[in-house]
């Protein structure tokens, strides 16, 4: 979703064809799915933490 | 044939951080849950849904429950609450007559007069009345204590849009309010075990479990079971998941559809329900060693990836318990390998810790926000001291070689010496303590030591103990009873 339709998009909004899911599942498909892919970007945060403590370690020993 | 023996002890060490590698291994398939396209053949879809609440003794919690399902945001008229009243002796009884009366017809009592026979029994009762009518798609076992946020069974059935989804298990998560430390272990626990390891397991398309609190079975997959679950273990909904997959449908985990549980909150009641699903997870795990590995013959169920997860569960106390005689037997043979082995070891744990706690906190934010003291103390006091000798041991040496020398701390030294015996024997040593602790809270004269101990032997040698626990338990033949877990409704508001 690019978010709410506004003015006339949103008066005369035309449904794709096949496209039966209410707004309200629409909205909590997408909240799902974003969530889902956010999450192998947050393990990439952690893992640069630990790629910095692995190289510091290495770089003084 | 000393170099072949020492690569032998080499890896009993290593084989120490199995279980913590294994872990990190989950979390990555679990960040890569997306490129399944876990919603892909969503459809917004309500299925008549029969759920099933098998309660004895449960009048605290009871009431709240049945309302909790009502409140959803799903259709009414799709709701039938069967509860199966085991012969209890408390309010029980009356409520479900209340809930009776004023739900009209859509719910409905099954007493049974002669209780104690086990939740699958209990189940069955109830799966054997459902069928005598036409009118369900899918049935909802759900634990008498449980709470569902208002989207969590329409989030489920979304996946039935997928006739080839058999099962579809939500997120329990410790909801006791105000928690203690207890359960707030138990919060973070669950991260781990559900937010993170379940997701993985739907990335690998196997599943382990449909968590006996909240689970929705299709009406298919049921009948392909002959309409009943398995009773001849401790672990009924675990046999139904293995049932369902190995009957050709595919069980997701969703992850969004949140429910909310009450846990205990003593060691001694946290033992006493780990203790039988330790044993339900031997018994399962003797009962389909035709599965583990033959992924040829069972497909997705019996990947080498899935059966490590699953031994890493199963046997994690053996890896703590071959690691130390490595270390033990390196100490007394090679004094120096036996700390570059041990340093190898606490580096591995250190960089898999700091993987899975950080992306637990971030996985969950919510529970992370309320569990985090304990998600860093989850090791224990020891062994997070251990870790950052393994991550910042060298670094301190460089450093600070001298002013350690000077304390006995560094060197060969007596005192580095026995430091270092001490390190070696903790991993197995900590089990014991753990099992000590579980006796002094039995005692119940010492909370307050009981719960500063948890904090320095952790929660993580607690669950090794339980599991140990298990072994024995089945080792004896102990009564295959169900021990059930006393809910007070200690359940908080809703925040989901």
């Amino acid at each position: 979703m690019s978010g709410p339709d506004l003015g006339i998009d949103a008066r005369v909004r035309v449904r794709a064809p096949g496209d039966i899911w209410s707004e309200e599942f629409r909205e909590e498909v997408n909240h799902d799915r974003r969530f889902e892919g956010s999450l192998l970007l947050r393990e990439m945060a952690v893992l640069l933490l630990i790629a910095a403590i692995v190289a510091m370690r290495v770089f003084v020993s | 044939m000393t170099e072949i023996i020492h690569v032998v002890l080499v890896g009993m060490v290593l084989s120490g951080a199995v279980v913590v590698v294994v872990g990190c291994v989950q979390f990555v398939l679990a960040g890569l849950h997306i490129v399944r396209r876990p919603y892909a053949r969503v459809q917004e879809i309500y299925p008549r849904v029969a759920v099933i609440i098998p309660a004895w003794n449960e009048g605290a919690v009871l009431s709240r429950t049945i309302d909790s399902l009502f409140a959803m945001s799903y259709p009414n008229e799709k709701l039938r609450v069967y509860v199966v009243d085991d012969a209890s002796d408390d309010e029980t009884p009356r409520i479900i007559a209340e809930q009776v009366a004023w739900r009209d017809g859509a719910v409905v009592n099954l007493r049974r007069e002669q209780g104690g026979q086990g939740k699958a029994a209990v189940i069955n009762h109830a799966l054997r009345r459902i069928q005598e009518d036409d009118w369900y798609e899918g049935v909802l076992i759900i634990d008498a204590d449980v709470l569902l946020s208002a989207t969590a069974l329409r989030r489920m059935a979304r996946h039935f849009g997928d006739r080839q989804i058999g099962g579809v298990t939500a997120y329990i998560k410790e909801g006791t309010d105000p928690p203690n430390y207890v359960n707030r272990f138990i919060g973070f626990e669950y991260i781990t075990a559900q937010a993170a390891a379940r997701r993985a397991q739907n990335t690998l398309s196997a599943q382990a479990c449909l968590a006996g609190g909240a689970q929705l079975i299709r009406r298919e997959a049921l009948e392909h079971l002959g309409g009943e679950l398995d009773t001849s273990t401790l672990a009924e909904d675990t046999v139904t998941t293995f049932r369902i997959q190995l009957a050709g449908y595919d069980v997701r985990f969703e992850g969004n559809a949140i429910v909310w549980a009450e846990e205990p909150n003593t060691i001694a009641a946290l033992w006493r329900q780990r203790v039988r699903w330790a044993r339900g997870n031997t018994q399962v795990t003797w009962r389909f060693r035709r599965v583990w590995c033959h992924r040829l013959r069972v497909g997705a169920l019996g990947s080498p990836i899935f059966a490590g997860i699953w031994a890493s569960v199963v046997f994690m106390p053996m890896f703590m318990v071959l690691a130390t005689t490595g270390l033990l037997a390196l100490f007394f043979s090679d004094r120096r390998l036996s700390v570059e082995a041990f340093q190898l070891l606490w580096l591995l744990t250190g960089c898999a810790f700091i993987f899975i706690t950080g992306c637990s906190l971030l996985i969950d934010t919510e529970a992370g926000r309320r569990c985090w003291w304990q998600g860093l103390f989850f090791p224990g006091a020891v062994n997070l001291a251990l870790i950052l000798v393994g991550l910042f041991g060298p670094i301190a040496t460089a450093v600070f070689g001298q002013q350690l020398a000077s304390l006995g701390l560094h060197g060969e030294g007596s005192l580095a010496t026995a430091l270092l015996l001490f390190a070696d024997v903790w991993l197995t040593g900590s089990i014991l303590c753990a099992f000590l602790l579980k006796r002094l809270d039995e005692w119940g004269r010492c909370g307050w030591l009981v719960h500063v101990l948890l904090y320095v032997v952790g929660y993580g040698p607690l669950l090794c103990a339980i599991t140990v626990g298990g072994y024995v338990a089945e080792l004896r033949g102990a009564e295959r009873r169900w021990e059930k877990t006393e809910k007070v409704g200690r359940v908080g508001e809703l925040s989901a």
